[in-house]
């Protein structure tokens, strides 16, 4: 799937970019603090007393001195630790340019609903799920809210986590500086599918994002010339699955679950669980219990033609 | 010093052997494209499938004996050209059931049939 592994000793946006030395920098640290306790345990374990009975074995000066030296090294280390972190955080608080493009990202259990704001324009506002697409190079504010309980938010290719808090706005900004799939995932343990709550940002060049873009603000609306296979599907999704799902469009408009308007177009389904294909599909429609135990979605009581009517349908949502 | 190394030896064989055990049933290389081509195509998310990893779906037919199976899907003999048939056009043999079309070339079919065949 896109963007495996959550990578975070390498970086693919401007904030993470300069969060990655400090992380480097405090991993070596830490290390050198490692080796230097582990060499000095070993010297004490394999020092012996001299031949010829018990007596010190220091002798001359205490061993004082070496506490202060010890003392005031580490909290020499530690200061210039605190200042260079301040330093990253505050150089990383704010980005250099006015934000492209401002999404409000709600985490929910267990995927993410992505609703791109337009201050100008609302009838470009629209709502997607688990796929995040930006456009590169271009700095991006996203809200994150929460529906139920605290969910994170973090692509490790880009940016740090922040938590997502129900009745909490926390704003957050990101940039990628090269076109790609960034995987990430949330990081606040949420309940039984926690693990299973991963999604994608995918970083386009200009052009190809805006014709993304515009796409996705298109409705579904029926036409008189469909198909009765696809008709049938429409039905049928409108009564087994309109009251969780919305296809703007139609009068299906949930809003518990992600918005499958154009479904086709993302690459996983189950907020990254699967790929998005026929035969993942139709497993997942048919049995999600079985693939994400605990999820909201529910075995549907539905017959197997209009099972297949359903997935018929959702294979137009391009 | 000799003892260290031979224990370390002993973990490292351990360790290598703990990922061999669909080694052992994968047999010839038709066999094993034909799972990393059920794997690919998401049968696995209905059916359990021997053989391929995480295929444990209870939505269809457990397909572990398959190949003593007399017929497939209730309407055609069990034979390797029928059997891939049906794993291609499901739906032109039982139009509405629930198993989609899945697009696969006829080589991918043919290897998926041959390998269910000797699940028996």
């Amino acid at each position: 799937m896109n963007g495996f592994p959550l990578n975070y000793v390498t970086s693919e946006g401007t904030k993470a970019a300069a969060i990655l030395p400090l992380t480097k920098g405090v991993t070596a640290i830490s290390l050198a603090v490692i080796l230097i306790v582990a060499a000095l345990i070993l010297a004490a374990i394999f020092r012996r007393r001299a031949v010829g009975g018990p007596h010190d074995l220091v002798q001359g000066t205490t061993p004082l001195h070496w506490i202060y030296i010890g003392t005031g090294v580490t909290v020499a280390i530690l200061l210039g630790v605190l200042v260079w972190t301040m330093a990253t955080v505050a150089a990383v608080v704010q980005p250099k340019d006015e934000p492209a493009l401002s999404l409000d990202i709600t985490g929910h259990q267990w995927w993410w609903e992505v609703r791109y704001l337009d201050q100008d324009h609302p009838s470009n506002i629209f709502n997607t799920a688990n796929e995040i697409h930006i456009p590169v190079g271009k700095p991006i504010r996203i809200n994150l809210h929460a529906a139920d309980v605290i969910h994170s938010f973090w692509v490790p290719a880009l940016s740090g986590k922040t938590d997502m808090i129900p009745g909490q706005v926390n704003t957050i900004w990101l940039q990628a500086d090269r076109p790609g799939a960034y995987r990430g995932q949330c990081t606040e343990y949420c309940g039984k599918q926690h693990a299973h709550m991963g999604f994608t940002v995918i970083a386009d060049e200009d052009q190809k994002f805006e014709a993304w873009r515009v796409a996705q603000v298109q409705g579904k609306t029926p036409q008189e010339d469909d198909p009765s296979a696809i008709a049938d599907g429409r039905q049928a999704f409108k009564t087994h699955c309109g009251a969780c799902h919305t296809v703007r469009g139609t009068a299906a408009g949930g809003i518990v679950g992600p918005d499958l308007t154009h479904v086709m177009s993302r690459s996983t389904i189950a907020a990254g669980t699967l790929p998005n294909a026929p035969g993942w599909f139709a497993g997942w429609i048919a049995d999600p219990q079985h693939i994400k135990p605990g999820a909201k979605m529910p075995v549907l009581d539905i017959s197997g033609p209009e099972l297949h009517a359903v997935t018929t349908y959702l294979a137009t949502l391009n | 010093m000799t003892r260290v190394f031979s224990a370390i030896a002993a973990c490292g064989f351990a360790l290598a052997c703990a990922g061999c055990d669909s080694a052992h049933t994968a047999g010839p290389s038709d066999a094993r494209e034909a799972m990393a081509a059920m794997s690919s195509l998401g049968c696995g998310t209905c059916h359990t499938i021997p053989g391929v990893t995480g295929a444990d779906g209870k939505v269809g037919p457990s397909l572990e004996h398959i190949g003593s199976q007399i017929y497939i899907a209730g309407i055609l003999r069990n034979n390797p050209e029928n059997l891939q048939y049906w794993i291609s056009h499901p739906q032109s043999v039982v139009p509405g059931n629930i198993m989609p079309d899945i697009p696969m070339s006829d080589a991918s079919a043919a290897q998926i049939a041959a390998y269910l065949e000797t699940l028996r």
